[in-house]
């Protein structure tokens, strides 16, 4: 049972529920590359294009590097309602510095 | 064809699941062991470190579930130091196109043989101190007038902060630079410079790394260093070792397979500063 007066009991089930979903993606992603190298080596035609299977794996791996964003995002929010403004600052620094390493990885 | 992609994607879900297993028993993390590992298959240096860095962010979200991380870790002193540990990482990253693989081999190396001395030693079990951030943040919010006491306490809970803080951006580029999350180096700076409890000082490490990962992998990414092909099996592989690792946990002797663990990194730093010899 989720506790719903308890912000991280909530947060630990959210993450749960976001790598589960990363997991898919680049397991899906990477049975699809499996399946390409059997049917174009044995029947010599592609199913799948090898960009459709690396999109995949690409998704899963943007959604654990915003998981992340989103646990520092938690943990900011967490600390500005406490009025602890020192932690909540560096949480913004931690946090726009994951972002820019977003971007990047998206580029 | 088919065998060798499917052999070999097998080898590595299988290599990924033994670091992992190895990793979560002995609490040092299985970037150390993978890396070297995957390069004994071939896999070149920056592609290895690559698929460490995505393991590291996996690995660490897992453990960010776990009740027993959220209620150790001191998660102020860890966002504090994670600015450090980020800003680190982004320079490390930034460095590693520029450095030659034959420096990268042999820095490695000198970490793994710095990680095995630093971890075989007796463990601290400090009492919890004063000088950890928990107070320092107390006395910026607090506005009461500090007595003398507590004033020399603050002071010396600013420097060894401060200490910490340049312990941890040389951690953040190591793990940039490398491709580990470099939770030895966390644990080791919030233990010795912040006497920290150790208990505490690994689950806030383990609250860091994934961060720092996180901070570095863009790079990567941009760089062209991140390889699909290796990172599904590898990834997998984590997840997989992890639920095994987590499994027997209380039945295993951690002094053991930390022993087992530093013989096997001391062979791979062989390993590594031959290559480093070799280019």
């Amino acid at each position: 049972m989720i506790d719903l007066n308890n912000p991280e009991h909530i947060f630990s089930r959210v993450l749960r529920a976001g790598i589960i979903v990363a997991v898919s993606f680049i397991s899906f992603g990477g049975l699809f590359y499996l399946i390409d190298n059997y049917s174009e080596n044995y029947h010599h035609v592609p199913v799948y294009r090898h960009s459709d299977q690396f999109i995949m794996m690409k998704i899963g791996l943007f959604i654990l590097i915003l998981l992340q964003i989103v646990r520092v995002l938690f943990y900011f929010f967490f600390y500005l309602s406490k009025k602890e403004i020192f932690s909540a600052i560096t949480s913004i620094f931690v946090g726009s510095v994951l972002i820019l390493s977003f971007i990047l990885a998206i580029y | 064809m088919l065998e060798t992609v499917l052999s070999f994607t097998f080898l590595i879900f299988v290599v990924s699941t033994i670091t992992s297993i190895f990793g979560v028993l002995t609490g040092l993390g299985g970037g150390l062991l993978l890396i070297p590992i995957l390069t004994i298959l071939q896999i070149d240096l920056r592609d290895a470190m690559g698929v460490s860095l995505i393991c590291i962010i996996s690995l660490s979200l897992i453990t960010a579930t776990t009740k027993t991380n959220q209620a150790l870790a001191n998660t102020r002193v860890g966002m504090f130091l994670e600015t450090g540990a980020v800003l680190g990482a982004m320079i490390g990253a930034l460095l590693l196109p520029f450095v030659p693989t034959d420096w990268i081999a042999f820095i490695f190396g000198a970490v793994l043989i710095f990680i095995v001395f630093t971890t075989s030693k007796q463990i601290n079990e400090n009492e919890p101190s004063f000088y950890t951030m928990y107070y320092l943040d107390r006395s910026l919010l607090s506005k009461a007038k500090h007595t003398e006491k507590e004033l020399n306490i603050i002071k010396e809970g600013k420097k060894k902060s401060s200490l910490a803080w340049v312990a941890m951006v040389i951690s953040g580029i190591l793990a940039g630079l490398l491709g580990i999350g470099s939770g030895a180096l966390k644990v080791l700076a919030m233990d010795r410079i912040m006497e920290m409890p150790y208990k505490v000082s690994t689950a806030t490490s383990n609250f860091m790394v994934g961060m720092t990962a996180a901070a570095g992998v863009g790079i990567y990414f941009f760089n062209d260093y991140i390889k699909f092909n290796i990172i599904f099996p590898a990834v997998l592989g984590v997840y997989l070792g992890t639920f095994i690792g987590a499994k027997f946990l209380e039945m295993l002797s951690t002094q053991i397979l930390r022993r087992l663990f530093n013989g096997v990194i001391l062979i791979l730093a062989a390993q590594m500063f031959y290559k480093a010899w070799n280019g």
